[in-house]
């Protein structure tokens, strides 16, 4: 079983403590590892050497990670909340999921991409579609079913695309993932396809990335239900391993080649069937070994192995903010080393093993400072207020940036809306939850309570 | 499960990694089709037939799609299905010719395409990083 732990202090007496599952704070915090490295070293791949490639090759397996742990927290609170007649479960996290759908937009801005959506798009809409599913009473066959089936229009639109990609792959400047030719390329895209193939299909689009999360929900509940299933699973997540080596081999379509992806428009459309099959694989086998390392006892870890699980984990629990926050920092790295280049010290390319060693220095300290930021202005009187004000003021300064055509800085303004916005969604959530814990009882039946009521009670 | 089958399996995925997941270089034979190619392709873009077809083309992704099927029909001509083509095309380009090549294709594809994007002129450092340039 997954080791439960205490995470945050009780905020009223209508929610209890909440039980975070430090196993999946963990491959959460490993996931928003894997994008940090990615995205630093993804800005230009250049003609990478034979282990570089193979680095590159893991990447794209975060995010995929990441979706498929979040469904099991779908699970998690159904367990917490659903049995709970006073708590309109549906209501609180449909309006959360909508929150955070429209908060995304925010990073939209950032991102400067309005036509696709982005990662928070693709986690409020697959967390709202899943929790639906769920709601449902489906069983766990039923759900890897639709997990199938929500891949399979994915792969027929895939194999249309392909020839596309072939000639983006081949003509685009090796590596130059966000070169001024990589924009044109992927605008070719984005602006060719209609609303609702852009919305289901390109970048954290519904259809793909809810694959991923069904069959995290079908594997969680199976084994909290059934631990005995654990070799089954691991076999099955194995062969899902395998089947994306052999399509590797795959001819049918799909050009089997350059799995480390080193172009945008590939990284737009990033679930052929040798990434998506190895990415779930390695999704399930990762958290099998973790929910396995987390549960066997073990005698007295030494501190550093302690300190480093417990920092990932944390990492994970404020994924929101890394996910902005990052961002920022390797702005600020990126736009130092354009100084440095100015000032005649460095060579024009920042080479790509350094870059990630740097971003993970500048990053992964400063996330902790500003979430702890966030935690302590959550706590301040009229802090959602404080907050919805200061994301309308970064976004009036962004726009005033951008139209004075300080670019950069009003880029990094924009971030810092999408900072206030990932403050805001936790004080929201908090304020729905009160919200629908309430017992709701309506006119009439009100209006009596209320009159029976001795006068000092109604207080 | 224990410590060590743990590794190993571990060593196993990776090592099934080194072996497969990298790109396979392309045949010599391919490589050296791909100027000729080339320069059909050029003729044909150049050729007042295929600027009046893409001009009925309002979508640049369907314009796209048209022009690249002129390429896999030239392609075909040659022995190469479209994914040979392009995997030998991204060996190729290392040679500066090459490249010139690819430029003039890439560029007789932008002017036909109609579309409304800020920039539609290709960029300077389009070729930047093209390795050899």
């Amino acid at each position: 079983m997954s080791q439960a732990t205490e995470a945050r202090p009780v905020t009223d007496q209508a929610t209890p403590p909440a039980q975070r599952y430090a196993d999946l704070d963990f491959l959460k915090g490993v996931a928003c590892l894997i994008m940090l490295m990615a995205h630093a070293m993804r800005s230009d791949i250049g003609d990478p050497d034979y282990a570089t490639k193979l680095i590159l090759a893991f990447q794209p397996w975060g995010a995929q990670l990441f979706f498929f742990v979040s469904g099991m927290n779908v699970v998690l609170l159904i367990d917490r909340y659903g049995a709970r007649p006073e708590f309109h479960l549906t209501r609180f996290y449909l309006l959360s999921c909508l929150a955070l759908f429209l908060l995304g937009n925010v990073y939209s801005l950032a991102r400067l991409s309005f036509h696709t959506w982005q990662i928070f798009h693709g986690i409020a809409a697959c967390t709202a579609a899943t929790y639906l599913l769920l709601r449902r009473r489906l069983s766990n066959g039923s759900l890897l079913v639709l997990a199938a089936a929500a891949y399979l229009p994915y792969v027929h639109f895939r194999v249309a695309m392909e020839p596309v990609l072939q000639w983006y792959r081949a003509s685009l400047p090796t590596g130059a993932m966000e070169g001024a030719e990589s924009v044109i390329a992927m605008q070719t895209i984005i602006l060719g396809l209609s609303s609702a193939q852009r919305r289901l299909f390109t970048n954290f689009s519904l259809l793909p990335w809810i694959s991923y999360m069904l069959l995290g929900v079908a594997a969680f509940r199976s084994l909290r239900a059934h631990p005995e299933k654990v070799w089954k699973w691991a076999i099955g997540f194995a062969a899902f391993f395998a089947a994306g080596i052999a399509a590797l081999f795959w001819s049918g379509g799909i050009q089997p080649m350059f799995w480390h992806v080193d172009t945008a428009t590939d990284a737009l459309l990033r679930h052929p069937p040798h990434l998506a099959f190895t990415a779930a694989g390695a999704a399930g086998i990762a958290w099998l070994l973790a929910r396995w390392a987390f549960s066997r006892p073990t005698g007295p870890l030494p501190a550093w192995r302690r300190k480093l699980v417990g920092a990932i984990g944390r990492l994970g629990q404020w994924s929101l903010i890394f996910f902005v926050w990052h961002w920022v920092a390797l702005n600020a790295m990126e736009a130092t080393w354009g100084w440095m280049v100015k000032e005649g010290w460095v060579s024009a390319q920042m080479p790509i093993h350094l870059r990630w060693p740097v971003a993970f220095a500048l990053a992964l300290p400063t996330t902790a400072l500003v979430a702890r930021l966030g935690e302590w202005w959550a706590r301040v009187r009229w802090a959602g207020w404080q907050m919805l004000i200061a994301l309308l003021a970064a976004l009036a300064g962004t726009g005033w940036l951008h139209a004075e055509r300080q670019h950069f800085w009003g880029v990094m303004t924009s971030l810092l809306a999408c900072l206030f916005a990932a403050y805001l969604y936790p004080v929201f959530r908090e304020v729905l939850k009160r919200r629908y814990s309430r017992p709701r009882v309506r006119g009439r039946v009100r209006l009596f309570r209320r009159a029976a009521e001795p006068a000092g009670e109604s207080a | 499960l224990s410590n060590r089958q743990v590794r190993q399996v571990g060593i196993f995925l990776f090592a099934a990694l080194i072996a497969l997941g990298c790109d396979r270089p392309p045949p010599p034979e391919h490589v050296a089709k791909v100027p000729v190619i080339l320069n059909d392709v050029n003729a044909a873009y150049e050729r007042p037939d295929f600027a009046a077809e893409m001009a009925k083309i309002e979508n640049p992704l369907d314009a796209l799609q048209f022009a690249i099927g002129v390429q896999e029909t030239i392609a075909r001509r040659h022995g190469l299905n479209y994914a040979e083509f392009t995997v030998a095309l991204r060996e190729a380009k290392r040679d500066p010719r090459v490249t010139a090549q690819l430029q003039r294709v890439k560029l007789n594809i932008l002017v036909n395409q109609k579309w409304k994007l800020r920039d539609r002129e290709l960029p300077d450092e389009s070729t930047s990083n093209v390795p050899g340039d």
